[in-house]
């Protein structure tokens, strides 16, 4: 469950980003990410999915850029008009979104029980974000989104 | 031909996004009603004249299966129409919530021609009369 998630998490991302949120991205290396990450914050979004012997947590970090973008695009309004509750809430969506994206190509049988998304209302530093384990990272014009996935 | 419609999802962004493409889709609605989960959503059936129900699957309180079934187990609510629109693709479960009585099923991430479509079908109207053929990025 693990290792098929990773290997489609570009493309359910993509996905969802691309037809909901008209936002493109790239996968880029950690190293070449953490270059930029220097006084920048994110908002992090969790979500579980657990089924009778594995669990899978989904962590979302988005730049706070992106994430107003993604609003943004979402609502069909200018990011001035946007603010920090429905910045949080389009973000809840994309990460359901993802998550449900992941069990439909790698549960067909219907074990896993996807979770409700949780947001942190704290805002994170991008450089204490990239030193945790296991981060893949993605580029858009807009700024970073990291994913991390732990489970088994 | 004008219809109530109630929106049930915890998310207020995607209620908007659905009300909009409701409106560019040319549809005549009456009132819509919004709520934010299953729990909400009996209470505004309770009291207001609803046509037509799109709910979410996973939301807190109440969810949409458990909606779904109170719904079409209510002799004076069974008549109404329950879309389901959701994250959720697995054949288990779409195919559970159509047995159960669900008028039809889209995925998240979805098009707005796919609700638009949906609506006319279970509506029964050919044209809903839209101003546009086609959604653009910033139409959703």
């Amino acid at each position: 469950m693990l290792e098929m998630t990773r290997q489609n998490l570009r493309k359910v991302i993509s996905n969802v980003l691309e037809n909901m949120f008209f936002i493109f991205i790239e996968s880029v290396s950690a190293r070449e990410c953490a270059r930029d990450l220097a006084g920048v914050n994110f908002h992090q979004v969790q979500i579980l999915l657990t089924g009778p012997q594995k669990k899978l947590n989904l962590d979302f970090f988005f730049q706070i850029s992106l994430a107003e973008q993604m609003a943004a695009n979402f609502l069909g309004v200018e990011i001035c008009d946007v603010n920090n509750s429905q910045v949080l809430d389009v973000l809840k969506e994309m990460v359901n979104m993802v998550a449900g994206g992941i069990v439909n190509l790698c549960d067909p049988d219907g074990i896993i029980v996807l979770g409700i998304p949780d947001i942190t209302e704290k805002v994170l530093s991008g450089e204490r974000i990239i030193l945790k384990n296991e981060i893949n990272c993605y580029g858009s014009d807009d700024g970073y989104l990291l994913v991390r996935c732990l489970g088994n | 031909m004008t219809f109530n419609l109630l929106i049930v999802d915890d998310s207020v962004s995607i209620r908007q996004i659905i009300k909009r493409v409701i409106s560019i889709s040319g549809f005549v609605t009456g009132n819509i009603y919004e709520a934010g989960n299953g729990l909400e959503a009996i209470k505004v059936l309770a009291g207001k004249k609803v046509d037509l129900v799109l709910s979410d699957i996973h939301m807190p309180e109440m969810d949409g299966i458990t909606l779904l079934e109170k719904v079409k187990k209510n002799k004076a609510l069974c008549h109404i129409p329950v879309v389901m629109v959701t994250t959720e693709a697995r054949e288990q479960l779409v195919n559970k919530v159509m047995e159960l009585g669900a008028s039809g099923y889209i995925t998240k991430p979805f098009h707005p021609e796919e609700i638009k479509r949906l609506l006319q079908k279970i509506l029964g109207v050919e044209d809903a009369g839209d101003d546009k053929t086609e959604f653009e990025e910033g139409d959703f």
